[in-house]
């Protein structure tokens, strides 16, 4: 037979930790500083609007080029093209590009919040895998 | 002597109105790259495994693309606390950055040998000499 689930609340011998006001004044203090992290975007985002013209096996590299412009980076020679997205609060995204900071340093971009398109294309010049890479 | 008890009285009043507080709490905001990667999301890529396709469309695009690709970095800076000087009547903070990369490494079959973590340089080692 299930028991049925049993709260914090209803176990008197057992305090809950936040009590502790140390702990409670730790939790609190580093509340809300999770930095930015790195994830996928879902499939369901990788159909938005913007991203819908992107059909593997189907779109090729010029029509990425005669779309988005002059990628970021390409690697493997025009193998793999990668494009840079910030995201406006009215939803718009703009192109971002790179900038020299400090001598020697590597250049970096200085929007916050960036979105990295990644396009991988097959030797006929189709897509055959993408990604977005979110910073949230 | 009442030379010296007007120092050490001028010292004591002085110290009572600066102050100099180090606030060593990583808050973890970010001051330049694109986002903190952690070794939980690069742990799909498994050495011998993945691709350097696979990489990039995990992280995106790199930082430092090395020796013809066999090599991408990804960088940033994050904040590893505060410095606050204060006065009476003002004062200013500044944070201090701390610097982390994430450097990957491919064979010559364009599998990955070995992901390393790294922190403490901003700069680039060598020039980047891929084709990024």
């Amino acid at each position: 037979m299930d028991q049925p689930p049993v709260s914090c609340h209803a176990m008197p011998g057992r305090r809950l930790p936040l009590r502790s006001p140390g702990l409670f004044l730790a939790v609190t203090l580093l509340a809300g500083c999770t930095p930015p992290l790195l994830r996928q975007a879902a499939p369901a985002e990788l159909q938005a609007e913007w991203l819908a013209f992107l059909v593997t096996g189907k779109t090729t590299r010029e029509e990425v080029l005669l779309r988005l412009g002059t990628p970021n980076a390409h690697l493997e020679g025009e193998r793999i093209l990668t494009y840079a997205f910030s995201r406006r609060a009215s939803g718009a995204r703009v192109h971002e590009r790179r900038y020299q900071g400090k001598e020697g340093e590597v250049p970096a971009y200085w929007a916050s919040g960036m979105e990295n398109l990644v396009l991988v294309f097959a030797v006929d010049g189709k897509l055959i895998r993408h990604s977005l890479v979110v910073c949230e | 002597m009442r030379r010296g008890a007007g120092l050490a009285l001028g010292v004591l009043a002085l110290s009572n109105q600066m102050a100099c507080l180090i606030w060593p709490f990583p808050t973890g905001h970010l001051l330049a790259g694109r986002g903190r990667i952690t070794p939980q999301y690069v742990g799909p890529l498994k050495a011998g495994e993945a691709t350097r396709e696979d990489a990039l469309l995990r992280l995106g695009e790199p930082d430092e693309v090395l020796e013809g690709g066999r090599v991408l970095i990804y960088r940033w800076t994050e904040v590893r606390g505060f410095l606050f000087v204060g006065a009476y009547g003002g004062g200013a903070a500044a944070p201090f950055p701390g610097h982390r990369a994430v450097r990957l490494e491919f064979g010559a079959d364009a599998r990955l040998v070995r992901i390393q973590f790294e922190r403490g340089t901003a700069r680039a080692g060598p020039e980047a000499d891929g084709d990024t």
